[in-house]
């Protein structure tokens, strides 16, 4: 491996810090890294569990390259295959479907069970013979991708060599530990997809910091000002902000969301939005909360998905789409500079850029948690050569 | 396929362009059941247990036995 990039220039103070250089944002070699370093290393999220919500629901999809199968199994439980037939490698799940009985490979018909066992070899020992003595059925079932939900979250360990999710995302978890509690997912008016034209990274700094929001959200500043917000910065694991003025959304008869159940006063014009390293961005209010799910297609392009979710199951229609297209506004307004950054990284002179030692700290964060991911794999690839 | 019967044949290949795998599984068991020649009935049957499968129809496990009688399945 021939890259170099200066972590130490990165890994200072903010004071005196540089960002990550072009290269991590349009280099398709350091992007492949990245993708093993900053991706597959870690926990990342693939979609919502909600996706899936009865035994048999099945969607494939591409994750980074890698053909992937999520899927509800009989017994309920969510999880994740590669989407490979063991036999001779064909894509077993083309489209989002209910899985009857078995996944039956489109080729010569291995069939799964949906907790991932091979259950027929038809004709494998000739014609009518679907048995044969060195086919074990018990070492060629799907291969399982090591998989973990939170806040409705289908997060994948892509290598298996991340620690254990309640390990990896610890302070997370104790930070939001009051809204532990059931969260619904609002269907098919609380969800919806942005492609947008910018190196992933680039959508995790723009959402983890406020320094933007007087120019981006001029609409959102008139109530929740600059002044009103905080930084959060835990280094190796997640950054974002908080507003100290959340203000519930209420509908024409002034009806309002429900709240989560026994949350602490502080939460009463509290919010928390997190990036939660590497792809995940959570936002958490005292009555609904949100997901944003960053899929990395290139170098150059990812694609959002965003779910938003609710404390009780029956939540008003209008007031959840009302609130849908509050954040949909949003989250649009921030296109231009995800995408307008990308760009300028085609700048040959840039050098990271400078930060603002007040207001940049959470981007700071999460550039010194790349930097130590992807100089750790860079030094083992260095000790394998 | 040699079934002797032009007409289960037809419904046969018409249940697969229609990708209608619990009509198969019933229509392979049927012509399993027809058929003289044991292999071929092997052979018809473990069509049918495989759609079957896929299909979650109740054939799957009545042909599961016969095939496991006869040493063909696990
Ligand atoms: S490739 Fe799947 S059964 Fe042959
Ligand atoms: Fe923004």
């Amino acid at each position: 491996m021939s890259y170099t990039t200066d972590f130490d220039a990165i890994r200072i103070s903010i004071s005196q810090a540089k960002g990550l250089p072009n290269a991590h944002y349009i280099d398709p070699a350091v992007y492949d890294e990245e993708r093993h370093a900053l991706l597959f290393n870690q926990w990342a999220g693939l979609a919502v569990a909600s996706e899936v919500p009865e035994p048999g629901d099945a969607i494939p999809s591409t994750f980074l390259g890698v053909p992937l199968l999520l899927l509800r199994d009989k017994y309920d439980q969510v999880r994740v295959f590669q989407n490979t037939c063991r036999h001779r490698g064909m894509i077993l799940v083309e489209y989002a479907c209910k899985i009857a009985g078995a996944i039956r490979c489109p080729y010569h018909s291995w069939c799964y069970r949906t907790d991932g066992r091979l259950v027929s070899t038809p004709h494998v020992g000739g014609p009518g013979q679907s048995t044969h003595k060195d086919i074990n059925r018990s070492e060629l079932g799907l291969i399982e991708i090591r998989s973990h939900i939170w806040r409705d979250v289908v997060w994948i360990n892509m290598n298996g060599n991340a620690p254990t999710f309640e390990d990896a995302m610890q302070d997370a978890i104790t930070r939001w530990s009051e809204f532990e509690q059931p969260l619904y997912h609002g269907g098919a008016d609380s969800t919806f997809k942005l492609d947008v034209n910018c190196n992933w990274k680039l959508a995790v700094e723009n959402y983890c910091e406020s320094y933007h929001l007087p120019w981006i959200h001029p609409g959102l500043n008139s109530y929740s000002r600059l002044e009103d917000h905080y930084n959060i910065e835990n280094y190796g694991s997640y950054s974002g902000q908080g507003t100290l003025v959340y203000r519930q959304l209420s509908g024409e008869s002034n009806e309002k969301f429900p709240d989560f159940e026994n949350l602490s006063e502080k939460w009463n014009e509290s919010a928390e939005y997190l990036s939660i390293y590497p792809n995940v961005l959570l936002g958490t209010h005292r009555d609904h909360a949100f997901a944003i799910i960053l899929i990395p297609d290139g170098p150059e392009k990812t694609v959002e998905n965003i779910h938003f979710f609710y404390p009780s199951e029956d939540t008003n229609e209008a007031l959840r789409k009302k609130n849908t297209d509050q954040w949909k506004e949003i989250f649009k307004e921030d296109i231009f500079v995800v995408e307008g950054m990308q760009r300028g990284r085609h700048g040959i002179a840039f050098d990271g850029g400078k930060f603002s030692p007040a207001m940049d700290g959470p981007t700071h964060c999460f550039h010194d948690w790349a930097a130590s991911q992807i100089e750790t794999h860079r030094g083992l690839e260095h000790a394998a050569e | 396929m040699q079934l002797n019967d032009q007409d289960l044949e037809d419904q046969i290949l018409m249940a697969h362009d229609a990708s209608n795998t619990w009509l198969l599984a019933e229509l392979y068991a049927h012509a399993a059941e027809r058929v003289l020649d044991h292999e071929q009935a092997c052979f018809l049957a473990t069509q049918a247990y495989v759609c079957a499968l896929q299909s979650n129809h109740p054939l799957k496990s009545k042909l599961h036995t016969f095939l496991k009688r006869h040493g063909r399945e696990e």
